[in-house]
């Protein structure tokens, strides 16, 4: 079982229309699945060895370090500024801790009097507030961490 | 009242007004424009009201007009745009309206940023839009516009604030013909959006508005911050001198200081 073995998995998983494909070998287990909802290119690898075996090889590929995988990213669609509430005398519509679903309104960013309420595309827990209340954003800049796990 | 069927004799629109709901009273247009929007009401849908008991503005404030005498209407697009393009919406609506009020008047509008319209420093017009996103497009935007048309007497707190098409005209306008006007307008712009992107609405607005160059101070998270407008940039972000140093500014509320 090596890279090469894993890339031809990861192309049969590509052309076919299974979401994941399991293969046990000699004691080893690979398993390749298609993500839910894939950004171009994204694959799943998981190596899990059943028998004590040596470091896995450099082809199990981790996930990124800087946010844990089940972090999801919430960014701004529109240059403008950042509010919390939907005015200033009335509570925020997430704090750190909230449970949200998908759909739920999290911001709103203002440009020019355009309001953009920018709502939760998955359900979770919100585990960062990236922005202060009232300051400016920018396009594609990311505005709430949610915890999906 | 502001009938459907009275709206629809005489509009000449190929989809601006196709569709309309029409109201004595209701919350506000532009929740009705939302709740519509999402139910898949078609672009051009149109939402009037006689009266507005939570009608919208900036951060939670309320529009307050006279039943019977203004136009407060809202507007449904679908420009299946990507998000970026979001930020040219609130210089469309304010040129668009703009155009349709002086085809049906002898005046002069001037734009405000955030996005007010004016007739000699008053304000008679407001534009709130509210827009929805799916992934990186455009799902809907809700154009809302409120108009001062025909009122005559505004509360005491918006003394020298506030005014109408028929104070600053000194004639009763036919709310109906200039809503219908207006439509065209939104509509023709709205055509040209495709072809000729932010540049033409961004230069007409720049002419609109007696700000550049004027101190003004803008009240924004209680804090109070005066400069010299120097311009906007193509979000819509106002560009601020302050004390030598550039600031943008996305919101706020804006007085020109007179010198």
């Amino acid at each position: 079982m090596d890279l090469e073995f894993i890339e031809r998995l990861l192309k049969l998983l590509s052309e076919s229309n299974a979401d994941e494909i399991e293969i046990e070998e000699e004691g080893k287990r690979v398993k390749v699945a298609k993500h839910p909802a894939p950004p171009p290119g994204l694959r799943e690898v998981v190596m899990a060895p059943q028998a004590p075996t040596p470091p896995p090889p450099a082809a199990a590929a981790s996930p990124p370090a800087e946010t844990p995988a089940s972090h999801h990213e919430i960014r701004s669609p529109i240059v403008g500024t950042f509010y919390r509430s939907p005015a200033p005398d009335s509570a925020p519509f997430v704090e750190v801790g909230s449970v949200v679903q998908a759909g739920a309104v999290l911001c709103i960013v203002e440009a020019m009097k355009l309001m953009n309420e920018i709502e939760s595309d998955v359900e979770g827990k919100i585990v960062k507030v990236l922005v202060e209340n009232g300051q400016p954003v920018e396009y594609d800049q990311p505005l709430f961490l949610i915890d999906k796990s | 009242m502001l009938d459907a069927e009275s709206l629809r004799t005489g509009l000449r629109t190929k989809l601006f007004g196709k569709k309309i709901y029409s109201f004595e009273t209701i919350d506000s247009t532009n929740t009705c424009g939302r709740a519509v929007a999402a139910c898949g009401a078609p672009e051009g849908t149109i939402v009037i009201a006689e009266e507005q008991t939570e009608g919208k503005g900036r951060q939670g404030r309320s529009w307050v007009a006279n039943p019977g005498e203004n136009l407060m209407f809202s507007v449904l697009l679908r420009p299946g745009l990507p998000t970026d393009q979001l930020n040219l919406f609130p210089f469309y609506a304010a040129v668009a309206v703009s155009q349709g009020v002086e085809r049906e008047t002898s005046l002069r509008v001037e734009c405000k940023w955030p996005n007010d319209l004016l007739l000699g420093g008053r304000k008679f017009a407001g534009i709130l839009l509210q827009g929805s996103v799916d992934g990186s497009s455009i799902e809907y935007l809700v154009l809302g516009i409120g108009i001062n048309v025909n009122q005559s007497v505004f509360p005491p707190e918006l003394d020298g604030k506030a005014t109408s098409l028929l104070i600053e005209g000194g004639r009763r306008i036919d709310r109906m013909r200039l809503l219908r006007t207006i439509l065209q307008s939104l509509e023709d712009h709205y055509a040209q959006i495709s072809r000729s992107g932010l540049d033409p609405l961004l230069s007409e607005w720049k002419e609109r508005t007696p700000m550049l160059n004027k101190p003004v101070s803008v009240l924004r998270e209680g804090e109070t911050i005066t400069g010299i407008m120097k311009g906007v940039t193509r979000q819509g972000g106002m560009v601020l001198a302050v004390n030598g140093t550039e600031q943008i500014l996305h919101a706020g509320d804006v007085t020109i200081l007179r010198t």
